[in-house]
């Protein structure tokens, strides 16, 4: 029998339908919609197909995506879509209508059922309406935010299983097993904190079931729910919970490690919360975006158009006055649901903004997980606009309901007001919203056709394995990829383009992966010998050039692509294929790519950075694997040393730069001092706690009891109280020599940087010793100080006398430690132009040697080779310093007629440090002069340039400074008569003399030794059987060989299927020492995506099954 | 009309003359409150209990004035619309948050103490 159509039902749900084509008004031309935080790809098939796997190339060196195959239904279904032979365009129509329309169908199931708990009729199209066009979408819709709108379109249909499992017209199962299947396929992408109003929702309808009726049986059944629910949703999911589960143990620490920690998360939350008042959220605003970018395309017309406000205030009294309406009806029940979870709910989407941000805070501090929840406008809004729309909907139906009007004229009322609902979002249908930065950035873009070329091209089998490092490279300091027609966003464009091994630099990168990648690029752009080393060392084979990067992009300015050209024209590298605006170049030499095996490897004893340095010895072999020291815990040690060859030792130049290390004193400011009522507490709190304090927790003991006494000589204690925190202070010393005794009788040098870190730090209780003095009344308090600063002095001596640092710019500090006997290279670079000497003087462990007949190649001198012993040893250089200062040498400068001095430009690199020095003296007058350092020819604005005001006497005064270069350039400084217009009667002058600009060079010293035997590398060809699973028979090394696959190291890389032996190799990639001759290297986290696909499917069948045979059996 | 509007401003009148010394009371419970949590020590209360203090004030005052449910729901839902003049026309932001957070606890207050109405008989 068919059912019979309700014809009002069918007219509303067509209107649905029709409102879901409104994606089609926004696109002109041949646009489509990429960049910013969207994750739309270029070419969906192969997007789609990458990500069924657990280990992408995609991005950095290899990446885990386990936390990605939860797409498979989202991205599938723009596979799907593009299968059917439709170009992207046409894709993303497809798609966006698809993600457009569902949540108003979704709703309008949800408002139909509740039509009819409500006997009312006109709620459905405009909840459903209302639900579709609303500035929460909107905000969402600008990064078409698929995994966002699928729990939203879940959201409807979640709470309608349990309204009707509530009355009892679906069993338990049928609930479970709908519930289950819903957020099986809209599963927001398995993001956590996507599932925020989803939560809060259920959490409602859960405290309003057990309020209708509080009971055990009540209780039972929410919990059979739960389990049910819960169990069958883990195995309809395996396909992505087994191997994502597997990565949140790992991972969890680090996630929240890359948002700044706890504190970097409550700041996060506190500016993102800014604006969440409660009268901007319960009339529906308060979205961040709309306060934080003054560029928005549409927020404006909300703040200033009297209508939009007036109407904005209409909201909550619309959404409320269901509540007023119902006050004395016996369906009350689901208005008091729908208020209250609107109500409760603006308490999360408030965040940290007052009146409950100290409750959300709380919760980010001690619930364990919550910490997710980051963004809580976005996370938890859901629940608010869902509950808005069906309130609204229930007033406009009554008031339609009463109204006495002709069908026709209702109906057409009915739309109007649907019309007006939809015009309150009207970007939606001008689609400004994509516009996101007005004039400046818009996620609509025509792409060049030469960019879908090159992805077509990259993915030949020819070129699909090769690693390509992208030119010129994005801002170190935000990895903005952006292009001059319109593409922006922290994701890499070829990321979404292909799915070979494209190195961009990314946030997928570790840490020592992403320095070693600038190092390369800094190498590169200046040209410098060894880095093509360095390129083969990371496996890098190809250079992409992209001519149509946008390097002077707002806020993340870089390189221009033509600093790279010369690099490229260099022996060594050919240009193999240029394509548009993108030109392809390779190196001519190269072993590397997937996979090699070696007899032997390096051994580096030094850090990640160093890498770069040995690369760059002329001797040095890019094709051996190198190992550093110490980078891996579970390698058999009698193993590395069987098949060590080569070793080279980086000695670190201490404190060559002459800066003092950075202390942060306000992370050691006290609350409760010992004049605190609550001290009592902590010396009870430290009673308990009586554990051995290692020296640095003395250390800052110290510190803090001396910023405890700057505190109460700021609160002007009395002299009493100050003399009982000085006798502190003086104990902290005590017990800080104490430890130190303990530390310098086993002195051997190891200890030489927890010296350097306590110098430092007494160092800055000096100063702040120094500042306190005018401060204190007390002459009994200024004794007793002055006897803690003897007893500091004397404590810093005993340290600085132990202490191995550079102390001036000539003479050049080393300390290294050698782990085995023998006869080592002596290189030296000395990183800075040589005075022309033919010898160079040091000193080694405190014997003077002098090296003659000096041997220059590419940059490093070879002093030598020299018997090194075991142990520690102390090395010093002598480097004299160039003198860079070239002009007049006791220029007078004048106030008159703002004449200024200059100096000449002094040429470097980024983060180099120079040294400026001179004395300086009045002549006449009483004008200040300023000193400012400028990197352009621009001095128009000198007047609004930070500088320091020189304090010029009749007598001379020494003036000194260090300066870093913020960019590769040039410097000069300046010296003007300060701020005032001068004329021509202001005789005031000064005269300087002895003027010096001086490098402070970091000079680099790396000893070598080379192995007798002659390694053998083996390229291994044709071994990858996917990105995840590499098979191959060794036939050429016999005994203990090591194996290198240049894919990111990570633990789930196993060989033969152990963990064990496993070593990180150049510093990143996965390495292995066998004997083995079958090799079978896997990423193990794929074998659980296999099985969880097993799984899942198998839990499906039998879920739908289950489905039929409830429906059949009714 | 002259005369109905007279009255009805008499009647305000005669309400606040009435009731002067409970809205002194709440007005100054506030204060109190929000003072002391900001004394030093006690304001280490506010890193979790920020709200308290209008929290307080609200309670003081549903104890005071003893509103009926339907008063408080109209309260919530007349704050809106002084919210619109002082939130735009007059750019007074602050007093726009102060009644939408009155609007907020007088709503929440009526949903909370309707909640024993949704009871199952």
């Amino acid at each position: 029998m068919i059912p019979k159509i309700n014809k009002r039902k069918l007219f509303e749900f067509i209107i649905i339908l029709i409102l879901g084509l409104v994606p089609l008004l926004w696109f002109r031309g041949s646009e489509v919609i990429l960049g910013h935080d969207s994750g739309l790809t270029l070419l969906p098939i192969p997007h789609f197909l990458d990500r069924l796997y657990a280990w992408t190339e995609r991005f950095a060196f290899g990446s885990d995506q386990t936390y990605a195959i939860a797409g498979f239904f989202i991205h599938g279904l723009d596979a799907l879509i593009s299968s059917l032979g439709f170009g992207l365009q046409n894709v993303q129509k497809i798609s966006f209508i698809f993600w457009f329309v569902l949540p108003g169908i979704t709703m309008f199931y949800f408002a139909s059922k509740l039509e009819k708990r409500l006997n009312i009729v006109y709620l459905a199209l405009p909840a459903s309406t209302f639900y579709m066009f609303n500035h929460f979408l909107l905000q969402g819709w600008f990064v078409a935010e698929r995994t966002k709108f699928s729990l939203y379109a879940a959201l409807p249909l979640i709470l309608s299983f349990l309204f009707d499992w509530q009355e009892k017209k679906f069993s338990l199962l049928k609930t479970a097993l709908l519930i289950s299947i819903t957020l099986f396929f809209l599963n927001g992408e398995a993001s956590p904190p996507l599932f925020g109003g989803m939560i809060l929702t259920v959490g409602v309808f859960f405290i309003f079931y057990l309020i209708q009726k509080l009971s055990w049986g009540r209780l039972i059944s929410i919990f059979k729910l739960v389990t049910l629910t819960g169990t069958i949703s883990v195995v309809l999911n395996a396909y992505w919970l087994f191997s994502y589960g597997n990565y949140i143990l790992h991972f969890y620490s680090k996630q929240v490690t890359t948002a700044g920690g706890i504190l970097g998360i409550k700041g996060w939350i506190d500016y993102v919360s800014q604006n969440s008042s409660i009268i901007n959220l319960i009339r529906l605003q308060g979205v961040p975006e709309w306060y934080q970018n003054p560029l928005h395309p549409y927020a404006h017309y909300f703040f200033s158009n009297p209508l939009l406000i007036v109407t904005s205030f209409l909201i909550p009294i619309l959404a409320f006055l269901p509540l007023w309406i119902f006050r004395n009806s016996e369906k009350k029940y689901y208005i008091l649901f729908f208020s209250f979870l609107a109500l409760f709910s603006i308490i999360f989407v408030a965040g940290s903004h007052e009146p409950f941000g100290a409750f959300y805070l709380f919760l980010i501090n001690f619930v364990p997980g919550f910490i997710a929840f980051r963004t809580p406008f976005y996370k938890f809004a859901p629940a608010l606009w869902f509950s808005y729309s069906i309130l609204i909907g229930i007033t406009i139906s009554y008031f339609l309901q009463r109204i006495k009007f002709r069908n026709a004229a209702k109906y057409t009322l009915y739309l109007v007001i649907c019309a007006a609902i939809i015009l309150y979002s009207f970007p939606f249908l001008t689609s400004s919203f994509f516009n996101y930065m007005v004039g400046e950035r818009s996620m609509k873009v025509n792409v060049p056709q030469y960019v879908f070329d090159f992805g077509k091209w990259s993915e030949t089998p020819s070129r699909r394995s090769i690693k390509t490092l992208v030119l010129p490279p994005p801002n170190f300091d935000n990895n903005v990829d952006a292009y001059n027609w319109g593409y922006w966003s922290l994701s890499p464009l070829t990321s979404l383009l292909t799915n070979s091994p494209i190195i961009n630099l990314s946030i997928y990168m570790s840490s020592p992966e992403s320095n070693l990648v600038k190092r390369l690029y800094t190498m590169m752009k200046h040209n410098d010998p060894g880095w093509q080393n360095l390129a083969k060392l990371l496996g890098i084979k190809s250079f992409l050039l992209r001519n149509d990067f946008d390097s002077n992009a707002k806020g993340s300015p870089t390189d221009k692509p033509s600093d790279y050209v010369q690099v490229l024209h260099e022996g060594g590298v050919k240009l193999v294929k240029k394509i548009g605006k993108w030109d392809i170049y390779d190196l001519t030499e190269f072993n590397g790519e997937n996979l090699i095996a070696s007899s032997r490897i390096s051994y580096l004893l030094g850090s990640f950075e160093d890498m770069a340095k040995i690369a760059s010895l002329p001797q040095f072999d890019p094709n051996i694997p190198v190992y550093i020291a110490g980078t891996s815990s579970d390698i058999n040690m009698q193993d590395l040393a069987s098949i060590t060859g080569n070793s080279y030792i980086v000695p670190g130049c201490i404190t060559c730069d002459l800066q003092h290390l950075y202390i942060n004193t306000d992370l050691y400011e006290v609350l409760i001092t010992r004049n605190s009522i609550f001290y009592p507490l902590l010396k009870i709190k430290g009673a308990i706690n009586k554990t051995t304090k290692d020296t640095r927790t003395v250390l800052y003991e110290s510190l803090r009891s001396i910023l405890s006494f700057r505190k109460d000589v700021g609160n002007k204690e009395s002299s009493d109280k100050l003399l009982l925190l000085l006798s502190d202070y003086q104990a902290s010393l005590n017990n800080l020599d104490n430890s130190l005794s303990k530390t310098t009788n086993n002195y051997k040098n190891k200890d030489n940087n927890l010296f350097l870190e306590i110098s430092e730090v007494l160092r800055v209780e000096k100063i702040i010793i120094e500042g306190l003095p005018n401060n204190i009344s007390s002459s009994e308090a200024i004794n007793s100080l002055n006897d803690r600063y003897d007893s500091l002095q004397a404590l810093k001596g005993k340290v600085d006398s132990n202490l191995w640092r550079t102390e001036d710019i000539s003479n050049k500090r080393f300390l290294f430690n050698v782990e085995k006997t023998g006869n080592y290279s002596f290189n030296y670079r000395p990183n800075q132009a040589m005075n022309n000497s033919s010898k160079i003087d040091y000193s080694l462990d405190g014997e003077k040697h002098t090296a003659n007949s000096l041997e220059s190649r590419e940059g490093w001198i070879r002093l030598g080779a020299l018997p090194l012993s075991k142990g520690i040893h102390r090395l010093e250089i002598y480097q004299e310093p160039l003198e860079l200062y070239i002009g007049v040498k006791e220029p007078v400068i004048l106030a008159a007629n703002n004449s200024c001095f200059a100096s000449n430009k002094v040429y470097g690199r980024k983060d180099d440090i120079y040294r400026i020095s001179f004395f300086h003296q009045r002549l006449y007058g009483s004008s200040k002069f300023k000193i400012k350092i400028l990197d352009n020819d621009d001095r128009n604005n000198l007047l609004d340039s930070k500088g320091d005001t020189l304090s010029s006497a009749v007598s001379w005064n020494n003036y000194q400074m260090d300066h870093s270069l913020g960019k590769d350039g040039f410097f000069y400084f300046v010296i003007c008569n300060e701020g005032v217009p001068a004329d021509n009667t202001d005789n005031s002058s000064i005269v300087l003399k002895n003027i010096v600009i001086n490098k402070i060079s970091v000079p680099e010293v790396i000893f070598s030794s080379s192995s007798k035997n002659m390694p053998e590398v083996v390229k291994i060809e044709n071994a990858k059987k996917s990105q995840g699973e590499y098979k191959f028979s060794n036939r050429e090394l016999k005994g203990k060989y090591a194996i290198m696959l240049y894919q990111s190291s990570n633990r789930n890389w196993t060989l033969n299927g152990s963990a064990s032996n496993r070593i990180i190799l150049n510093g990143f990639a996965n390495g292995w020492i066998t004997s083995s001759d079958n090799v079978d290297i896997r990423y193990d986290s794929q074998g659980l995506v296999k099985l969880g696909f097993i799984v899942t499917g198998i839990a499906f069948l039998i879920a739908v099954g289950a489905l039929v045979v409830i429906k059949f059996k009714k | 009309m002259i005369n109905s509007c007279i009255n009805y401003l008499k009647k305000i009148y005669k309400w606040y003359e009435k009731n002067i010394a409970k809205v002194i009371f709440v007005v100054v419970t506030y204060m109190v409150f929000d003072t002391l949590f900001h004394l030093p020590y006690i304001n280490l209360l506010q890193i979790v209990f920020g709200f308290l203090p209008i929290l307080i004030s609200w309670i003081v005052a549903l104890i005071l004035f003893r509103p009926s449910k339907n008063a408080i729901l109209t309260l919530s839902l007349l704050a809106f619309a002084p919210s619109i003049i002082f939130n735009s026309i007059s750019n007074l932001v602050p007093v726009a948050e102060f009644l939408g957070n009155i609007s907020y606890f007088a709503l929440i207050t009526y949903v909370l103490s309707s909640l024993s109405e949704i009871r199952a008989k």
